[in-house]
């Protein structure tokens, strides 16, 4: 990507809901702020999800999975690039046709889409 | 809901008046967090889908400059300052050390020993106390994993708040229970207190955390089934025979004791049951020698408390250690706590407004300053619902107050004024006059009662604000009083030796002068008891309390002089009733008294103003550097309150120097007056010593009054004696011709004078 089309794309975030999963696994949602080059991410009215592990069989399984989250309100935060794994947009599902949908986390994803 | 970064800021930037004597500059942690958070959102929703863009974002992100920002142009960098760090430890509460997992690995279906649980319970105790003290549940209450279970996730009904989940009702140890039953009776009576300090006026960041981090307490489980609870368990405790003696009673205190702490707080709010309340204090604060005197059979059980449990709490703050408060301190603050309730309910009796004032001014000055629930307790009592102390209306106490200072038995307050429909009638347009005053003064006078009930800066602080708003409410009532004038025929008085023009009354701006030069005086000895003032100020200030204290005395001469004119009219035509007659003895006698109290307060303010201008030209006061201010500085700090004030007028600067100073006066002459002041404002306080409860206007607290005004007539004694030192020091000094004066000064720390108003220097000779 060219630099002011980078910038565009991340301008075009702002505000929208991020969900940032750290390398501790737990997983920060809340409305994009701010970033810079070290991809520091500044979320406001932030809720955090604590993640259990993974059940081991999640690839065979049919069933859909169903984990219980715990979550926590926190407000504004600020997640260090170093530690964020994942970072994840939400967007409406009615403005979403004919876009695939990416990354494997089954646990978070919503049921009907997956 | 979703604005508290921005709000946030904002309050704090409101907070920093750094013209004002306090400065408050206390983290708002929780002062950003007024509102619950929103509920958490949901992660499956069928109209919202996630799409994984970390590719994407890091790779744009890696385009920026080193430095460069995206950001939400409506997003300051001075709000980023207030983030949380994610996986910093200092910051994050939800950080996990490597290897370190989220929950204790606590059993709680391993028995517990019943000293144990005696541990447990005195260490809920202190925690429930440092709570009151001010700090959060978050490092207090809810540090204990007990408590942690009962309330996560939040219980319905008693079934679920069983430690070992997979217990039922019948297998629950005896001693489990027991300990369940006082969790769940800590917890009620938190959520009570919890209820009745929000519910009222007080500060976050200075006196109370009433956040409850997004945790019910027991809000869905009725007070009466916890009761039961309660009792069931004393019985089944005292039928078992697992326990030994002495133990068993000591748990059954604990368990008496809250059972009484959880009605006590439940039926405080109470304004109709002023006795029951009174002996319901006192006999609980009987049960407090059992309590304190088995402390020593517990044994702590430290693992049973974990700092890790704020990271389960909702909060936008750094995680923060567990508050440690000794036993002697909870129990001290529990003693203070039930002698105080037990005086503040006393407050619903009402006397008169007068009486009111002088109750609650007295209460909140108790050293130390009652606990903030108690105070909220007040606050409800005087002002819940608006209606005063439960059954009045709050124009009963406005009317009452006017009755009793410039308004007695007058037509301005005649009930049947109201019911005069014709709009020409002048009864008609008085009663509407009057109501457009009440209207306008209801707020400001209950004010000063609501500002009385907060902590000491605050009162202060506050006074400082509001003043001004006294000045203006004393103009609109003298446009008022003008054209109440025309209604009431006042005829004006002549006297040609004051003025060529007609005097009038001018009553309800009368009204609102006295008030407001109440206010001010407060201000000033406010000041000195908050040590806002320099020693070498000491001599401006005291002078300046003396001018205001002389102008009521003045102000209050004017006034006698219309009610005593009012009274001989009555008196003369015989034909009033007997009420009429009552009223203005009432307004004379209060009239009289404040005059007394006036000149007891301007003899002494005067005396020790002149006492250190002496001792400040005998260079025996040392005024601290001051690289950055002058004199003429500091003098508009302190009379910043005043500024706005048109009457009376401020004393300009150089006027106040040389008033204070009195260059032409010799020392001598000086410590003769001083003398001499002290010796009336001591006659004037041993009479005020001798008043009854009524001529004093302090029915309610009678005692305490009178213990007020010993304190200031030793503070006058001793004021006296001060002088004569000096005085005896300055004659050896001018008999010897020597330069050097051989006394030091040495001014009594807060707290250790006889009175906090009355700051008096202790002389010591040097040999």
């Amino acid at each position: 990507m060219e630099q002011a089309q980078s910038k565009d794309y991340l301008t075009s975030l702002l505000n929208k809901n991020l969900r940032i999963t750290t390398s501790d696994a737990r997983m920060f949602l809340g409305q994009f702020k701010c970033t810079d080059s070290d991809r520091n991410i500044i979320l406001a009215h932030t809720f955090e999800y604590r993640i259990p592990p993974p059940p081991k069989d999640l690839g065979e399984s049919k069933e859909p999975v169903s984990l219980d989250l715990t979550s926590r309100y926190l407000g504004l935060v600020v997640v260090p690039g170093e530690y964020i794994i994942q970072i994840e947009v939400e967007e409406f599902a009615s403005q979403m046709k004919g876009k695939s949908v990416g990354g494997n986390q089954a646990a978070l994803r919503e049921e009907s889409v997956v | 809901m979703h604005s508290n970064g921005v709000t946030g800021i904002t309050s704090k930037i409101a907070d920093f008046d750094l013209n004002d004597d306090q400065i408050n500059l206390a983290p708002s942690g929780f002062a950003a967090y007024n509102s619950e958070p929103p509920p958490a959102p949901k992660l499956k929703s069928a109209g919202i889908v996630s799409l994984d863009i970390t590719e994407q974002f890091v790779n744009a992100a890696k385009q920026l400059e080193l430095g460069e920002l995206v950001k939400d142009p409506h997003f300051t960098l001075f709000e980023s300052v207030g983030a949380l760090e994610i996986m910093d430890p200092k910051m994050d509460s939800g950080y996990l050390q490597p290897g370190e997992t989220m929950e204790d690995d606590y059993d709680f279906s391993h028995p517990l020993l019943p000293e144990e649980i005696i541990g447990i319970i005195d260490q809920l105790l202190c925690h429930e106390m440092a709570w009151h003290m001010g700090h959060p549940l978050a490092q207090t209450v809810f540090t204990s994993l007990y408590i942690d279970r009962i309330l996560d996730p939040c219980p319905t009904s008693l079934e679920q708040t069983y430690f070992d989940k997979s217990e039922s009702c019948e297998d629950e140890s005896l001693m489990h229970q027991v300990l369940r039953a006082y969790c769940l009776g800590l917890l009620k009576t938190c959520g009570y207190v919890n209820q009745r300090v929000k519910s009222e006026h007080y500060y976050e960041e200075e006196d109370f955390v009433t956040h409850t981090f997004h945790r019910s307490l027991l809000e869905n489980i009725d007070h009466e089934l916890i009761i039961e609870l309660l009792e069931e368990t004393i019985e089944r405790l005292a039928v078992s025979n697992e326990v030994p003696q002495e133990a068993k009673d000591a748990l059954d205190f604990r368990l008496g004791f809250r059972a009484s702490f959880l009605e006590i707080v439940e039926a405080a709010d109470s304004r109709t049951s002023l006795e029951q309340v009174k002996t319901m204090w006192t006999d609980f604060q009987l049960l407090l020698p059992g309590l304190k005197s088995t402390t020593k059979l517990g044994k702590p059980v430290p693992t049973s408390f974990s700092v890790k449990i704020q990271r389960k709490l909702a909060s936008t703050v750094p995680p923060r250690p567990i508050v440690q408060v000794s036993q002697e301190a909870a129990f001290d603050q529990l003693e203070r706590l039930c002698r105080d309730g037990a005086v503040a309910v006393e407050v619903l009796k009402y006397y008169d407004s007068h009486s009111l004032m002088t109750f609650v001014s007295l209460f909140q000055a108790r050293k130390p300053q009652p606990s903030v629930y108690i105070r909220t307790l007040l606050q409800h009592y005087i002002f819940g619902d608006m209606i005063m102390l439960g059954n009045m209306s709050i124009r009963q106490v406005l009317d009452d107050d006017l009755s009793t200072t410039v308004l007695p038995a007058s037509k301005l307050l005649d009930r049947a004024n109201d019911e005069v429909e014709f709009p020409n009638d002048p009864r008609f347009k008085m009663a509407e006059r009057m109501e457009i005053f009440r209207s306008r003064a209801a707020g400001s006078f209950l004010d000063i009662l609501r500002t009385i009930c907060q902590n000491r800066c605050r009162i202060r602080r506050t006074l400082c604000h509001t003043i001004a708003d006294w000045d203006i409410l004393q103009l609109d009532a003298e446009e008022l009083d003008m054209q109440l004038r025309e209604f009431t025929k006042e005829t004006p008085v002549r006297d040609r030796e004051i003025s060529d023009e007609p005097i009038y009354a001018f009553a309800l701006s009368s009204w609102a002068y006295f008030y407001k030069l109440r206010q001010m005086e407060w201000i000033l000895q406010m000041g000195f008891e908050l040590e806002v003032y320099q020693p070498d100020e000491l001599a401006t200030m005291y002078y300046y309390l003396q001018y205001l204290a002389k102008t009521r005395s003045r102000h209050l001469e004017r006034i006698r002089g219309f009610n005593f004119r009012g009274f001989n009219a009555i008196r003369n035509k015989k034909t009033a009733g007997d009420a009429s007659h009552d009223e203005y003895t009432k307004a004379l006698t209060f009239v009289n008294f404040s005059t007394m109290e006036a000149a007891a307060t301007y003899g002494l303010a005067d005396s020790l103003s002149c006492l250190f201008t002496v001792l400040n030209r005998l260079s025996l006061i040392k005024p601290p550097p001051r690289p950055y201010s002058t004199d003429q500085m500091r003098y508009e700090l302190r009379m910043k309150p005043f500024l706005l004030i048109g009457l009376p007028e401020l004393i300009p600067f150089t006027d106040l120097t040389n008033a204070v100073s009195q260059p032409s006066e010799s020392t001598l002459s000086l410590l003769k007056y001083a003398a001499e002041a002290a010796i009336a404002a001591k006659r004037g306080f041993e009479v005020l010593s001798k008043l009854s409860a009524k001529e004093a206007f302090c029915q309610g607290s009678h005692e305490s009054w009178i213990k007020n005004v010993k304190d200031c007539l030793k503070a006058c004694i001793f004021t006296g004696i001060s002088v004569a030192a000096v005085k005896k020091a300055v004659e050896g000094m001018e008999k010897n011709g020597s330069k050097e004066v051989k006394i030091r000064v040495e001014i009594p720390a807060m707290g250790k004078g006889y009175h906090d108003w009355w700051v008096v220097p202790k002389i010591i000779p040097i040999p």
